[in-house]
């Protein structure tokens, strides 16, 4: 598993003018694995993600996804990565199954193959009742999965969830995470963004940004004993203390 | 108050932090009124002549030369047949043509000639006007060719004079008229956009459930666009008497009052628009298309409405701009007191009380 | 044609019926435009309102008055004692201009003396006070005329002028003006939707998603350009055959050069939306410009108001406006039957503009940032 690299970044360093959002960062990321991207707001999570998603052209560094290059192959990226962003993002005024086959489409999932593979999600995912809904009247939480089922629908080698579950219960937090378990379950490499600590628990491994930098990154566990520390949470506020900048 | 303050300080940082917002909306108006002040009009100008004779006659030449030399009217062929006629005509090249029959001038001199006249009506506008110029001007040269054929004096004259625009310039119609145009569609458009979007991003029901009335602030969102149509309306203002030379013989009172009252007619209307749409979408194709092809097929702006159908007038009366254009064009070229303009004006305050009120009480009940 | 384009054209056909409002604006505005707006589209100068001071009142002045009234296009609106009277109507908007027959008219013209009346029109309308003028002068000039001749005194030119309008002989206002209307529609519906839909995408995040796909900016360009493309032809065809129905526009036939030259500027128009929407941050900026552009071409090449009335250095300017090659093509192939052949330099102008602006619009459009 160790030699089984999806992402591998080194020195990723993004600039806006004279503003360093994410300061020479490194990392590696498995096959299969829960990589769990935590900081406070503004701390640079979002920019890292879309660099690696080809969204945005990093200032300076290295970076491979799926083994294809950030700078020269973002389409090939593009093509291997799930996405789903932190505002909701699928079109409100299409049914669920018709977004659901637009994106399928749009990543080229052979077009018989389509309706029973969106009917197979849906199922595994408790949609099936909405399939003809319009999106736009979905509640957030169904909107999330709905939004999770798109960015696996295509069999990416990767997914990155920015935030996904912002602005719900945390019952429906947890069914969520059940998702994204048996996803990786599947194969598929989780990298997930969040600052809700308990999330941070469910991870394999965590990194903790602070102000740009990576200053973190380790299992929970680890991290935990490394700190002494019973909770991630109390993890994360000792080293965010030392941050400049917040939101 | 302070709380009011607050909130128009707040709508003020909104506008002017997005400056590229502000220029387009200030530096569209003012390219947009300088260009059409040159550029519509109706005058009668670069006229293209093409002279169709069978052969060569130096009286026709020195025709072709009289009339090369009036302001509007230049000769830019001169054909020998119909056919070459007819292919000036389709490609568009010349807009009327002086035809001779064989021998033109030795008729003439006999037992008089006929020449016509074709004019190319596909624009009826000003091939009438086209038309009466060029055989006026076909007119004073055979009368001075046949001066010493004893002309007798005519013995009734006209004297005419051109009240208010003795140039006869275009502008002057059609400045006020673009004005009223303009400022209404800046108006009404950026009200409504920018109330629909806080609705469409939620920030207004933020707002709305705060404890601020909704008088307070629906007026605090109006104030700076209404700074802003002012600043766009007196930068107009000047270039049409500098730039354009149109008069503001009315005194400068009477018509930045006049105008101040459509401003605010305007931004009620953008403030109802916002009322019943809910994208930003509808709100600018019902702003842009229902208020544009009315403001200026309707409005007296390019078709007068005296040539309306009945129906058409009345519908014209609900237009604001029609009212606009109206009392702005009495007051700037003709320069009359407000005497005369007392009814527009009553009428479009009417109209602004009216929008006011409706937005209101859509505002409870939709919100 | 690849998948991916198939997929995003399906995914806007559906987003454009689940709309309550744009199927209903895509029929209702070619409908109430076409049918409504010629019967006000009409500058024809006619009815002109003229206030007489008669300071005569001899049996001359009253004959004189009769031929005015007499002629088609002028009405008496009052016969005023002063002129000051006259000019207060005048003022009021009763009347459109004011002709005072000077005192002893009569008795001076029966001597042989020369006479002159006086005419003062509200010309703040240039068109219409030049042309009511140029008839008023006319009618009084050949009722002097016609004095003399009747006393033996002959002063005619032996030329005889035959006027002939071509093209449009009756002066037919909506021959003049449908076409022109069409244009608008085109340009109302291809200038607003695609900028709005765009812009709607990146103010609602959607585009986001979609840039995260393997989608290509070409791809995703073409989708709307295809999809509004057609929807412009759709609004087209729906105004030509309004106009055809309803006006008889086009007797000469040449719907070849009809749709190509509209086809163009329906291309034209979506890329020039999709490029404002990609240099625009909100939706209120995109609309804005857009109006912007469409004002200019709406007002500036030769709808309203003809381009060879325009300054000089306006002129030069509306050739780089892509409308005005379309509205000459238009005027020419329905009102005299121009063919390919005459107009082909304003169908190679709106090609260059129309390819132009969509490789503007491809390049600009940014899926990294």
């Amino acid at each position: 598993m160790a030699d089984d690299k999806v992402i591998e970044v080194r020195n990723l360093t993004k600039k806006f003018g004279d503003f360093t959002a994410v300061d020479h960062v490194s990392f590696d990321v498995f096959q299969g694995e829960i990589f769990g991207f935590l900081g406070a707001n503004g701390a640079g999570k979002t920019t890292a993600m879309r660099m690696l998603c080809g969204l945005s052209i990093p200032t300076s560094g290295e970076g491979k996804v799926a083994g294809y290059d950030v700078y020269r192959q973002a389409e090939d990226i593009k093509r291997n990565i799930g996405y789903m962003s932190q505002r909701f993002s699928l079109y409100e005024d299409l049914r669920v199954y018709d977004n659901m086959k637009l994106f399928a489409g749009i990543y080229g999932v052979p077009r018989k193959e389509i309706p029973a593979r969106i009917d197979e999600m849906l199922q595994r995912l408790g949609l099936s009742e909405i399939k003809y809904k319009m999106v736009g009247e979905l509640p957030l939480g169904w909107k999330q999965r709905l939004a999770f089922s798109v960015a696996i629908l295509h069999r990416p080698r990767v997914i990155f969830l920015d935030e996904p579950t912002g602005g719900v219960d945390p019952s429906t937090r947890r069914q969520f995470w059940e998702m994204i378990y048996e996803a990786a379950d599947g194969g598929i490499t989780i990298f997930v963004t969040t600052h809700y600590m308990d999330e941070a628990e469910y991870c394999n491994r965590v990194s903790m940004m602070v102000d740009g930098k990576i200053v973190a990154l380790d299992s929970p566990k680890n991290l935990k004993a490394g700190y002494g520390l019973s909770s991630m949470s109390q993890v994360f506020d000792l080293i965010a203390r030392g941050a400049l900048r917040s939101e | 108050m302070t709380q009011f303050e607050a909130f128009v300080r707040k709508e003020f940082f909104h506008i002017f932090r997005d400056t590229r917002t502000l220029l387009i909306i200030v530096g569209m108006p003012i390219v947009l009124i300088t260009l059409f002040g040159f550029a519509l009009s109706l005058e009668i100008r670069n006229v293209n002549v093409a002279i169709m004779a069978k052969q060569n006659d130096p009286m026709i030449n020195r025709l072709a030369d009289r009339i090369n030399r009036s302001d509007c009217f230049e000769v830019t062929d001169v054909v020998s047949s119909e056919a070459a006629v007819d292919s000036l005509m389709r490609r568009d090249v010349v807009d009327a043509v002086l035809m001779f029959d064989s021998g033109f001038s030795s008729q003439l001199l006999r037992d008089g000639a006929k020449l016509s006249v074709v004019s190319d009506a596909s624009n009826p506008l000003l091939a009438p006007s086209e038309a009466m110029y060029l055989i006026q001007a076909v007119n004073n040269f055979f009368a001075d060719e046949f001066e010493g054929m004893a002309q007798p004096q005519a013995g009734l004259t006209t004297n005419v004079r051109m009240l208010y625009n003795p140039q006869l310039k275009s502008s002057y119609n059609f400045v006020p008229g673009v004005m009223g145009l303009i400022l209404m569609i800046i108006c009404a458009l950026m009200t409504s956009v920018t109330i629909v979007r806080e609705k469409e991003s939620g920030t207004m029901e933020v707002l709305l459930v705060s404890p601020v009335r909704k008088l307070t602030m629906l007026v605090a969102k109006m104030i700076p666009y209404f700074v802003i149509a002012t600043a766009v309306l007196i930068i107009v203002l000047i270039l049409a008497y500098t730039v354009l030379k149109v008069p503001l013989s009315g005194g400068l009172g009477l018509i930045l009052g006049i105008s101040l009252l459509y401003i605010i007619l305007s931004l009620a209307l953008g403030l109802l628009v916002s009322t019943f749409t809910k994208t930003q979408l509808s709100a600018t194709l019902i702003c842009g298309m229902v208020f544009i092809v009315p403001s200026m097929f309707l409005s007296d702006l390019v078709f007068p409405i005296e040539n309306f159908p009945v129906v058409f007038k009345w519908m014209a009366q609900i237009i604001p701009a029609k009212w606009y254009i109206g009392a702005i064009r009495k007051v700037m070229i003709e320069g009359v007191s407000i005497m005369y303009v007392w009814k527009d004006i009553v009428i479009m305050a009417a109209m602004t009380v009216i929008l006011i009120g409706l937005s209101f009480r859509n505002y409870k009940e939709r919100l | 044609m690849n998948s991916a384009i198939i997929y995003l054209l399906v995914k806007e056909w559906k987003q454009f019926w689940a709309s309550s409002f744009l199927p209903k604006l895509v029929i209702l505005l070619p409908v109430l435009v076409m049918l409504l707006m010629p019967w006000v589209s009409n500058m024809e100068i006619r009815n002109m309102r003229i206030a007489i001071v008669d300071n005569d009142c001899s049996s001359l002045s009253e004959k004189l008055m009769q031929n005015v009234e007499a002629s088609e296009y002028f009405i008496i609106s009052g016969v005023h004692r002063t002129y000051d009277a006259a000019l207060a109507s005048l003022e009021d908007n009763d009347a459109d201009a004011v002709m005072v027959i000077p005192q002893g008219m009569e008795d001076d013209l029966m001597k042989g003396g020369q006479v002159s009346v006086h005419v003062a029109a509200n010309a703040v309308n240039s068109l219409k006070s030049g042309l009511g003028s140029g008839y008023l002068t006319n009618i009084i000039t050949s009722f002097g005329q016609e004095l003399q001749s009747s006393s033996g005194q002959d002063a005619s030119i032996p030329v005889e002028i035959d006027l002939q309008y071509r093209y449009n002989p009756y002066l037919d206002n909506v021959k003049f003006m449908v076409p022109g209307l069409m244009i608008i529609i085109v340009i109302l519906v291809c200038g607003f939707l695609p900028t709005m839909n765009i812009v709607g995408e990146k103010e609602k995040g959607t585009i986001e998603q979609i840039n995260v796909t393997p989608v290509k900016k070409r791809e995703f360009i073409f989708s709307k350009l295809i999809f509004y493309g057609f929807m412009g032809v759709f609004v087209f065809s729906l105004s030509f055959l309004l106009g055809k129905l309803v006006y008889g526009i086009a007797p000469y036939g040449g719907f070849g050069e009809i749709f190509v030259g509209a086809t163009l500027l329906i291309i034209f128009m979506s890329g020039l939306g999709l490029a404002v929407s990609n240099f625009s941050d909100s939706m209120q900026q995109a609309v804005f410009v857009m109006l912007f552009f469409m004002m200019l071409f709406m007002l500036m090449s030769g709808i309203f108001t003809p381009i060879g009335s325009m300054e000089k250095w306006a002129q030069a300017l509306t050739y780089a406006m892509p409308s005005r090659y379309f509205v000459d093509i238009m005027r020419c192939v329905c009102l005299k039957g121009s063919t390919f052949n005459d107009l082909w330099f304003n169908f190679m102008m709106l090609a260059i503009f129309a390819v132009f602006i969509n490789a503007v619009a491809i390049a600009t459009y940014k899926k990294q940032s």
